[in-house]
């Protein structure tokens, strides 16, 4: 009976001074004030945009995939583009940091949650890409020299457009990934920028911006133009793949893979994807 | 008696050295230290407590040196659910649905193991096993579907204690580790009859214990900390299968104080892992993935040692 009720005692003894303990652990995020502009950039898009809106003075950290311009290699990397570490972006006192989309969804979420400025900007098209490089001159105080930046860009864009009415359109396969097999449709950026650059993509009317696609279905397309954007693949992986040897672009050999064409160039949506415009056009219109 | 002290202090001494690591290490400033560094460490102290003090009294309660938190399908739920919330943008509610899931789950390993009348731990392991599979082809839809989450779905899958905290979170959750606490407190003080059990259920019953009552409402406590567990760290391998067997090893069978030598010993060393796992790579490492990696060679030594 003693024995019982000392345990009870104990057990309601030890549970208080738990309680008190925890209650005590009250922690509060606090939002930093900062007087001057510091940014972390996350992804090597914004990165880029940033760099031509802002320079990258202004830029204290970036994460590892954000390789150009050059001037951002000294900077501090907080993470990678999927997993990125909140305690050096803290260290940083970034007044504002710019994510993306995709995975980076959460790590917003997350970044607001302790208290910081995270402004999300993801750019899927031709058109999100002057918007963001609007919205970006907007918040770092840059307004009319984005406004020249953005008028020459929707000039190429336009000349575009305007130079490939008419022209007969080579079909184009692009391979994003080649296990499985996957390539891209009109809504995506690349999608865009082929028909941009007068090409006609033979997966322009995917259900998915990405989307993983049939090794028949190619063969069938029979495209003109094969554009591989993947490392580690080289044209004649795909000469040997059965089968594809009757596609036009392997009986006249023309298939590109990373040495014709740095694909940061088409799958960043950047000011100078837009200028690669250009280059594309010279792939699909040789001869 | 000596032995015992020395060795007590010495336990002390290294958790109190780790902590201060772990809290300071790198830290940069106070900042980090209060915003982040201490909600971790608190999670993950009672993520390791929660987790060894369970797989200890499952192993026995189930009668099976396999049993762990997770084996009776609720860390399936709980990812489940935790990996619903993600792929539907409520990063916000992640921790909420992740408790919901392990509730629901438990629910229905429960009534599956009703199933033909009575109760008995093979039919509930069997049950949790079936359930967890289901939940985990779920799993794999959801991840095949949703390529662009990947980095959640591991977060879940391999256990992740750098949960970020906002305001209203950290309160909620120090709510909910007062109640953990509580419940776990309420396990070590039933540890005399969890003991018991291990004898078998003739003897336990002819001692004056209620084996079905109590193997019951063990199952239902067990089930809500496992939930709650998953739904903040995700699941995290290893701690609650084998640091109860490393305690056993070392104290040679002395029962009475296993329970709560397992829980802290886990809390332990999971903190050394998660120290590991947040500076041994420019990115961190998923928390499971360590565990393991430390944790079976230092199993296999002790093996070895005591053999």
């Amino acid at each position: 009976m003693f024995g019982k009720r000392t345990s009870i005692f104990r057990f309601c003894f030890i549970s208080f001074l738990l309680i008190l303990f925890i209650q005590a652990c009250d922690l509060k995020h606090q939002n930093q004030e900062t007087t001057e502009p510091r940014y972390i950039v996350t992804s090597p898009e914004l990165a880029e945009i940033l760099a031509a809106v802002d320079g990258t003075d202004r830029i204290y950290g970036i994460t590892s995939e954000c390789d150009y311009p050059l001037q951002l290699a000294p900077k501090k990397v907080v993470g990678t583009f999927g997993k990125i570490d909140i305690e050096k972006v803290i260290a940083l006192k970034p007044s504002l940091i710019f994510t993306s989309g995709l995975e980076q969804d959460k790590i917003t979420a997350d970044l607001r949650k302790i208290g910081l400025n995270p402004i999300q900007i993801y750019p899927k098209s031709v058109s999100g890409l002057l918007e963001a490089i609007t919205t970006i001159g907007e918040v770092t105080g840059n307004v009319d020299r984005t406004r020249i930046l953005r008028d020459s860009l929707s000039k190429i864009v336009t000349d575009a457009k305007k130079s490939i009415s008419g022209l007969v359109k080579p079909k184009v396969y692009i391979e994003i990934y080649g296990s499985p097999i996957m390539s891209v449709s009109r809504e995506s950026y690349i999608g865009e920028l082929i028909e941009l650059a007068g090409g006609k993509n033979i997966f322009s009317g995917l259900s998915r911006e990405y989307s993983r696609i049939k090794p028949e279905e190619v063969v069938l397309k029979n495209p003109d133009v094969i554009l591989l954007t993947y490392p580690g693949v080289r044209a004649e992986d795909i000469l040997q793949r059965k089968g594809w040897g009757i596609i036009n672009a392997c009986r006249n050999s023309r298939i590109y893979s990373r040495k014709d064409l740095d694909p940061d160039l088409i799958i960043r949506a950047t000011p100078r994807s837009l200028r690669s415009i250009y280059k594309l056009r010279e792939i699909f219109y040789e001869k | 008696m000596r032995n015992r002290f020395l060795f007590f202090l010495g336990f002390i001494i290294c958790f109190l050295v780790l902590s201060y690591l772990f809290l300071y290490f790198k830290a940069g400033s106070q900042e980090i230290v209060i915003s982040i560094r201490i909600p971790r460490f608190l999670l993950t102290l009672v993520t390791g407590f929660i987790l060894a003090g369970l797989g200890y009294v499952y192993q026995i309660v189930l009668n099976n040196p396999l049993a762990e938190p997770y084996i009776l399908g609720i860390s399936s739920g709980a990812a489940f659910g935790s990996i619903l919330a993600a792929v539907s943008g409520l990063f916000l509610l992640m921790p909420l649905f992740g408790f919901i899931g392990a509730v629901l789950t438990m629910f229905l390993v429960w009534q599956l193991a009703r199933l033909g009348g009575f109760f008995s731990s093979t039919k509930l392991l069997l049950s949790g096993i079936i359930v967890g599979l289901f939940f985990s082809a779920l799993i794999s839809v959801i991840m095949y579907f949703n390529q662009k989450d990947i980095g959640n779905i591991i977060n879940v899958l391999m256990g992740n204690l750098g949960h970020v905290f906002s305001n209203l979170e950290w309160t909620i959750f120090r709510y909910i580790l007062i109640v953990s606490l509580v419940i776990m407190l309420y396990l070590f003080s039933q540890s005399e009859k969890i003991n018991i059990i291990s004898t078998g259920d003739e003897i336990a019953t002819s001692l004056g214990v209620n084996v079905t009552r109590l193997r019951k409402l063990l199952f239902l406590l067990g089930s809500l900390l496992t939930g709650v567990v998953v739904a903040y760290a995700g699941i995290i391998g290893f701690v609650g299968l084998i640091v109860p067997h490393i305690v056993r090893i070392l104290t040679r069978g002395n029962k009475r104080y296993n329970l709560i030598l397992s829980a802290c010993g886990g809390a332990f060393f999971l903190l050394f892992c998660d120290f590991i796992a947040m500076h041994l790579t420019i990115v961190e490492l998923p928390v499971g993935i360590i565990t393991s990696f430390l944790g079976c060679p230092f199993f296999v030594f002790i093996l070895v040692k005591n053999k």
